[in-house]
Parts: C-alpha cells; structure tokens; sequence
C-alpha cells in the first residue's frame, strides 16, 4: 500500500474554465504593463502567453485565509514547525 | 577529512589523469605523482582538442589557471593546504568573476566584466581552486538550448548531435568529457540535476541558504541554489565543503555550524528510510522506458545495503510546476525588467518566450503561487517526517537530440527535479545506469533541509554498490 501525503487543497476553486485571452486582450495587457515592444516580439508574446495563462489559471483559489504565501527569507526550520 | 581509497568509490578506474577525481588529484598531490601545473597543462590540452565539438566554455582563463597551480604547489609544500589545493574547476557563466568575462550567455552582458567575485568563487579560490574557466549556460541559466546567442550551446560528449540538458550545459558536459574535474553550476528548478543526468556524472543541489549565491545573476530569487557537478559523490563532498557557509552578503543565507561532509559518508545505509516517489516518472508523467527499470535496480541496491523502501504519494509533478514557474517568470521579468523595456531584442528568442509573459501576471496569482507552494512544501516537510531520503528518477528522459529549428516549446512537461526548489531541500542526481542506446540515467535523492552529510552518505554508499560513474564517454565519440 502507497502511503500518501497529499492532503485536499484548502483551495479548490481555479480559473481553468475562463476563456483564453485574445491577442487583442494580451496586446491591451502589454500597453497597460508598458511594454512597448516591437511588431515582431509583441507577436512572440501573443503566441507564448496562452501557455502561461493556463497554467496560471490552474493555480487553487479561494485558499483558507491562513494560508500564508512562502517568503524566501525562510530556509530553516520554521516550514517544518509550521506543520505542528 | 580523508576517506580511505579502500572506501573511495573512484571514478579513475583507467590511469588516464582527465578522469582522475577532485580525492584522486589531492592524493597525487600529497605523494608528489602529479602537479597541478602538469594537470592543467594536460586539461588545457584536452580541451583544445574536444571544445570544437562541445562548447563547453564561453571563456578560457589560461593565464589564471597557471598563476593558481603555481600558486597550489607552494602551497601543497606547506601543511594545511586548502580542500581545493591545485583542483581545476569552471563556473557557469551567470557567477561573477572580477576581471573576467561573465556573461550570462547573453548579448545583454557580452562584454561585461565584474569587479567582484560572486561568494562561491571566492570560496573556491580561497580552497586553492584552480579557475579553468567559464563554462556554457542557457541565457541567463533560463529557456534554451539557443542558437541565436553569440555562443553556440553545449554538447553532449556521450553522443555527437545531443544536449548535455538544461542551463548548466557546459559544467555537466566538460566534467562528463575530462575537461575538468568539478565544476559549479546553478539550479533553480534542476539546472545542476538535469545535465548531471544527462551527462552521468554527480550534479548535488544544496539547501536553499547553504550556499551563497552573491554574484550570481539571478534567475529566480525565491529557488536559485549553487553547487557542485562532479564526477563521484566524494568530490562533491569536497566541493560543498569548501563553498557552503553563512554570507551575510546574500540575504538568504542562513547562518549554521561547519559540517564536515567526508566525516560520515562511508557510514553506510543499514536502517535508512528511503520514500520511493515513483508515480513522478511511472504514473503522471510517463519517462523513458529504460528509466524506470534502472531507478527500480538502484533502489534495490540500497535496499540490499540495508536501506528500508517504502514507496510514497506526493502532488503531482504538474502541481509543483505550474507553483515553480509563475514564481520564476514573474521573478525573471522583474530582475530582467529594464533590458526588456529597453533593448528586448537583444534577448534570445527563447528567453523572451519563456519570461516576457512574467510581465502579465497579477500580483495576485504570483501571491497565490506563493502560498502554494508553502502548501507544498510543508507536504514535503512531511513526508521527510518518515522518510530520512525521498528518492525518485534523475531526469525522465536521457540525453535528447538538439534540434536547432524547433523554437516553439514555451512550457516543457513538468520537471521532476522542481520538488525539492519548491521545498527547499538538498537533492542530488547519480549516475544509475545506461539506455539501450548507451545514455547515462539518473537517480534522484533528496533529504531534509541541511541534511547534505545524510544524502552524501547514502549516495556514495551507492557508488561504492556500483560502476556507472566510472564509465566515461568513448573518446571516439566525443565530436
């Protein structure tokens, strides 16, 4: 038998189903972002955002309140102590 | 610390000094067989030969490696020489060397010299290292392999036409190939792990905050790790010995008494815990064929050494992932975030594709990336409660062919070796067998933060178990 360590995500909910962000909208994105790329890379982001935008979107949500983002500071044995 | 030759799982099996180790070269120093100045002689000359075919170095540095070796052999006159006495060793290039050309890989920094040493290669000069150079890296340790940078990526010396695997490409392929013994590479989601496999040599990443890692252009700054890439568990010893330790310069450094990493490694596996995570490379992701087969027969090794396997369920390497990279390309973007405002194009097309979106992602889902990944890593931090090693396959795939026109993969599947970035953990890759078509494969071990003597321990007791880190390239092949 697999011992298993996965516990249910406190956050369930994602964005998965949200429809994919038209080059139009990546393009109106990237002006609010202030980028001001040329023709050719602001084509290469329109192909490649879809990508990421998906993944983004599996993310969990909607997380209990407590549930603390990691802070990079932290490499010892406080994430340990956390689970106590 | 000395580990007896009796206990030494050498990788010199052939009296050919190019694969001689790092333990290997500091006993010819000790008995006077060999002198750093011959050895980096004979490596210069080896790397003449074979560098054509393999880009390994983005920059030689000649000159300084004959100062150090003879520099090293007054030293190894006296007693107490350094760790690193006369040991040649190359850094990827995205760490700080003063006065030499570090680059990144990038157009960006194509005639950048720092003023300062990066911490890791003021350790490695202050152990007695011998600089042989800066070594080959995807741009700025990201994206790639490349063929639109001013240097060609790096090849695989164990089949002409094939990658040595992700950004630390130059160390893993010229420690492969006997150019160097050691060499320093950067992992932020496996970049040590992954060519280490690919290469079948040692690649070890550190705890996060062992290793400083002030003077190294940053990747990701909440994963980015520095370590060594050997060719046996020993020398990797060595090396983290002589790098690992508190800097108050790098704000992740973490504060911890000295360990002796060769006090403890012949100590053997009776009675080790060992969680096996096999539905990383045989249940969500589907690996090579050969791959599970030669993990299966390594853990039977340790096994039959007294290990206890107990196979374990973890998130899947797809949850790790999609946590790892929102993290990194919003991290990416924001270090990189001038030059892509100002000269993008100066940028390969693979590192624009992989962090120019990092500019569109919200401060929230970057936030919700953080959180869980402490979700995760605390799953680890479990799983670490009962097991002292966590072991899984080095890489899922062996060495892959390059293939300069295919420029569109902007997600890779999921990396097996992003976990332990996730968590923080050491983790480090061993050579445990070959493909059917001669490629090496890996073993992943993983421990508990700062348990580095522990994972030490149980991968050289492997090495003495077995010969695949004797095994090197066939000289012919390496074109």
């Amino acid at each position: 038998m697999t011992r298993t360590y996965v516990q249910p995500e406190s956050g369930t909910q994602t964005l998965k189903d949200l429809p994919p962000s038209t080059p139009e909208e990546i393009r109106r994105m990237a002006a609010q972002a202030g980028l001001q790329l040329p023709d050719g890379i602001m084509e290469e982001l329109c192909k490649a955002y879809p990508a990421f935008e998906a993944m983004v979107r599996r993310l969990p949500r909607a997380r209990l309140k407590f549930d603390e983002p990691a802070h990079h500071c932290v490499a010892d044995a406080r994430i340990g102590k956390l689970d106590q | 610390m000395n580990v007896p030759v009796s206990q030494r799982a050498t990788a010199a099996a052939r009296p050919v000094p190019e694969y001689a180790t790092v333990a290997g070269l500091r006993d010819l120093y000790r008995t006077r067989a060999a002198s750093p100045v011959e050895v980096v002689r004979d490596l210069f000359a080896r790397t003449e030969k074979y560098e054509p075919h393999l880009h390994c170095f983005v920059t030689q540095t000649p000159d300084i490696a004959l100062a150090r070796a003879k520099a090293a052999e007054k030293r190894l006159m006296h007693p107490g020489p350094g760790a690193l006495t006369g040991i040649p060793y190359g850094l990827k290039d995205v760490i700080n060397t003063a006065g030499v050309l570090t680059t990144g890989q990038s157009k960006i920094l194509r005639h950048n010299v720092p003023e300062h040493d990066a911490a890791v290669e003021a350790c490695m000069k202050a152990a007695g290292g011998v600089l042989m150079g800066k070594l080959t890296t995807y741009e700025f340790a990201h994206g790639g392999p490349s063929w639109d940078l001013p240097w060609p990526p790096a090849m695989n010396p164990w089949k002409p036409g094939y990658l040595p695997g992700s950004t630390s490409s130059g160390p893993g392929a010229a420690v492969a190939a006997g150019l160097l013994p050691a060499a320093i590479g950067t992992d932020t989601g496996g970049s040590i792990r992954m060519p280490a496999a690919n290469c079948g040599i040692v690649g070890l990443k550190p705890t996060y905050g062992l290793v400083s890692r002030r003077g190294v252009l940053p990747n990701t700054f909440t994963f980015d790790t520095c370590g060594p890439m050997t060719r046996t568990v020993e020398d990797a010893a060595i090396v983290l010995g002589a790098i690992a330790g508190y800097d108050e310069g790098d704000i992740t450094s973490v504060k911890r008494a000295p360990v002796d990493y060769l006090r403890d490694i012949t100590g053997g596996v009776r009675g080790v815990r060992v969680g096996w995570v096999r539905h990383w490379y045989d249940g969500d992701e589907r690996c090579h064929p050969d791959v599970a087969p030669a993990v299966e027969a390594a853990l039977k090794v340790l096994a039959d050494a007294g290990a206890i396997v107990e196979e374990i369920r973890l998130s899947d390497l797809l949850v790790y992932q999609d946590c790892k990279t929102t993290i990194s390309i919003t991290e990416m973007f924001s270090a990189y975030e001038h030059e892509f405002r100002t000269r993008p194009q100066d940028f390969g097309l693979m590192f624009r594709n992989k962090v120019l979106a990092g500019a569109l992602i919200r401060a929230e889902d970057y936030f919700q990336a953080q959180r869980q990944r402490l979700w995760l890593a605390r799953e680890l931090t479990r799983a670490f409660k009962d097991h002292d090693v966590l072991a899984t396959a080095g890489w899922m795939t062996p060495a892959e062919p390059a293939q300069p026109d295919k420029l569109d993969k902007f997600l890779r599947p999921p990396n097996i070796t992003t976990p332990f970035n996730i968590g923080g953990q050491p983790a480090m890759n061993i050579p445990c067998g070959f493909s059917r078509e001669g490629l090496p494969l890996s073993l992943q071990l993983a421990t508990e933060h700062f348990a580095e003597a522990l994972l030490l321990r149980v991968g050289h007791a492997y090495q003495l178990a077995t010969d695949f880190h004797t095994r090197h390239p066939a000289e012919g092949l390496i074109q």
